[in-house]
């Protein structure tokens, strides 16, 4: 009779504890989240079978490359990049920006890019990824807009369970150019 | 039934005069409904209800059932919005071939080509392969089935199959290869406008895509014959891509 309130305690404590149960199991997919490796600006990251250093980030309203010419609202990025093990099929193939709870791919409009370019062990190549945004995108200020981009490089189109190399880029630090160049790939340094 | 029910509450709406002075005066207001009511037999409300019910349903049709709204008509040039995309088709032209969409054609073929704007309005960005987002939404009708596009390319600079990226409009042309002699100027042709739904995949699939197209509208246009695509008086737009930059870096490592 003294007791009566012990069960009403325990069961409040088992619904708790099944919250809590709840609140700190992880999400379906997060048994097959990819690695992410911090790639600062100028910095060279590694992951799987690929370094990287972004060697530059612009915003421009124009980009050039190869005859090829579009305006827009363009993100174009410059990085150094090559296989670390092995070279075949080793594409830079994964390139997406992410701003403002929207996902951008690199664009594979300008005809010679670093996107999807083929990679070697030991020579880095350098050249430019462009990423195509709606207008006013990176507007300070705009409603909902978060202050950076992040960009994501890989080798898989998917990239689950493999490292993907993950540079941010604060939109104040972000160089804003009429028109751009996206430079046609070359070996870095020559 | 009202009887008993009305003499406790009696009480209340018929204080006595001393204390009538104090009663606010809305409550008053309603003394007759109150007492109305109370004269009112209990089962007279049920029938009350049910003639209500039965008439607020034969004023908006009665019990049959209702017509479930058809894929709406849209103009040319008018656009279609989902959670998915925003399509809205230009033009149609038939053009003796159109290398420039990446399309080829045999023997007796010749291109129905389509010009419309798409707009990604998902947050990831939408591939145009076969059987994804433009192709699966804007496709011809053709007797009582429908054809997707074979090829899909970009106006301005020829790109094909290209990627829609998040809340960028893009200006499409999607080919198909058709048989030369089904087709003529000024035929009218209706393409159908679908929607798809948005399936996150789980088990053993994983990533979330756009399936199960449905017929949401339909548009009707007339083809324009350009014949071999050299037409003097066509403007601009009737051009096919003119921008010969179309090879996409496949070529290998440069240096």
């Amino acid at each position: 009779m003294t007791r009566r309130w012990v069960p009403a305690v325990a069961g409040a404590a088992l619904v708790a504890a099944a919250w809590g149960v709840t609140a700190v199991t992880p999400a379906e997919d997060s048994a097959e989240q990819p690695f992410v490796v911090a790639a600062p600006v100028g910095m060279r990251a590694e992951g799987r079978n690929l370094a990287l250093t972004v060697t530059g980030v612009r915003a421009a309203d124009a980009v050039v490359n190869e005859g090829w010419r579009a305006e827009g609202e363009w993100v174009v990025v410059d990085v150094e990049s090559e296989a670390t093990r092995m070279e075949t099929g080793t594409l830079l193939q994964f390139v997406t920006l992410r701003l403002g709870g929207r996902t951008y791919r690199a664009s594979e409009r300008p005809p010679d890019s670093m996107f999807g370019h083929p990679l070697s062990v030991g020579l880095p190549s350098a050249g430019s990824v462009a990423f195509e945004l709606p207008e006013g995108a990176l507007d300070a200020g705009a409603a909902g807009v978060p202050d950076e981009l992040v960009l994501r490089f890989g080798l898989n189109l998917d990239d689950r369970l493999d490292s993907v190399l993950e540079t941010r880029v604060p939109l104040d630090d972000l160089e804003h150019v009429g028109e751009a160049e996206i430079a046609p790939v070359d070996w870095a340094g020559s | 039934m009202p009887r008993p029910l009305a003499a406790p509450y009696a009480a209340d709406v018929e204080p006595e005069p001393e204390t009538r002075a104090q009663q606010p005066v809305p409550k008053r207001r309603f003394h007759w409904l109150r007492t109305a009511s109370d004269r009112v037999p209990t089962k007279w409300f049920a029938t009350a209800g049910t003639v209500l019910f039965l008439a607020a349903t034969a004023a908006f049709g009665g019990l049959a059932t209702a017509e479930e709204p058809g894929p709406a008509a849209l103009a040319v040039g008018e656009e279609h919005r989902n959670d998915q995309l925003a399509v809205a088709v230009q033009r149609a032209v038939l053009i003796d071939e159109l290398p420039e969409a990446g399309i080829t054609v045999e023997p007796g073929q010749r291109v129905l080509a389509l010009v419309v704007d798409a707009e990604n309005l998902w947050t990831e960005p939408l591939m145009t392969a076969r059987g994804y987002s433009v192709r699966d939404a804007v496709v011809l009708e053709r007797g009582s089935d429908v054809v997707e596009a074979d090829e899909v390319a970009r106006l301005d600079d020829g790109t094909f199959g290209p990627w829609l990226q998040p809340g960028v409009p893009a200006t499409l042309v999607l080919a198909w290869a058709v048989d030369g002699r089904s087709y003529r100027d000024d035929q009218e042709l209706r393409f159908v406008v679908r929607d798809e739904t948005l399936y996150t995949a789980s088990f053993v699939a994983s990533g979330r895509s756009w399936e199960d197209p449905v017929p949401a509208a339909y548009v009707t246009v007339a083809i324009e014959d350009v014949g071999a695509g050299k037409d003097p008086d066509a403007d601009a737009a009737d051009d096919p891509p003119v921008d010969p930059a179309v090879g996409q870096s496949d070529e290998g490592a440069a240096g």
